[in-house]
């Protein structure tokens, strides 16, 4: 019994460094500050939870699981604070998201394109998608009897 | 395999230090000293745990404590330019403050 808890507890500690290194690497390589924030969550939320728990299954005395709940509900409430404040300051000071993405383009963002440049088609009437033009030039084609 | 998990939270360490050099704007650098902060409290309670010392998450509650405080007031300071402000000015951008000349 004790050794399966030993076990949980190893595993547990495992996951929460896998989760903080997961967050720096991408504090290090996201391309935005408030993308950059998101990172930062993954560090605080998921990478203290699972270190903490797993350092409370391997503790010696009460009164240090108490300790470790207790920088637990600390982090856990604060970090969003921090993170909000942040994201609101650099909207008041004016940066601009990222809005571009980043490799290769997908299908919704050659949709959206689209139907930015071909909104009318030669009559003025309105299109809502790519396939509609396609329907209207086919039906133009057989339509008299 | 405690000392597998402070390597791990030394190298998350060393990255978002490039990143607090790095950034190009003043917020990324906040957010990478929010970052610092947290991590330290994490090597503290991972180091506590393996020289089987339960005092150091003491001093990891006091800095968690800190690390909001200082967020915060650095925050503000950004914004307002001083510390102390005005109703008016509580609603300003940070460039409508203007430089001491």
């Amino acid at each position: 019994m004790a050794d399966i808890l030993l076990y949980i507890s190893w595993g547990l500690i495992a996951l929460g460094s896998i989760f903080v290194v997961i967050g720096a690497i991408g504090i290090y390589r996201l391309p935005d500050v408030f993308t950059r924030l998101h990172a930062t969550g993954v560090i605080d939320i998921t990478g203290a939870t699972f270190l903490f728990l797993g350092m409370a299954l391997q503790s010696t005395s009460i009164i240090v699981t108490f300790k470790l709940f207790a920088l637990f509900g600390l982090l856990f409430f604060t970090s969003p604070v921090a993170t909000h404040a942040l994201a609101q300051a650099a909207l008041a000071d004016g940066v601009k998201p990222v809005a571009e993405t980043i490799g290769e383009t997908s299908e919704l963002h050659d949709a959206a394109m689209y139907d930015n440049k071909k909104n009318e088609t030669k009559d003025g009437n309105l299109i809502d998608s790519p396939v509609s033009e396609t329907n209207q030039a086919s039906s133009d084609e057989t339509g008299k009897p | 395999m405690f000392f597998a998990t402070a390597l791990a939270i030394l190298f998350a360490l060393t990255l978002v230090v490039v990143r607090a050099l790095k950034g190009p704007t003043v917020f990324d650098t906040v957010l990478a000293a929010n970052s610092i902060g947290t991590l330290s409290i994490l090597l503290l309670a991972v180091f506590g745990f393996m020289t089987e010392r339960p005092e150091f998450l003491d001093i990891g509650l006091t800095y968690a404590l800190l690390n909001l405080i200082g967020t915060l007031a650095v925050l503000k300071f950004f914004r307002h330019g001083d510390f102390s402000y005005t109703d008016e000015q509580k609603d300003a951008k940070t460039s409508d403050v203007k430089s001491p000349t």
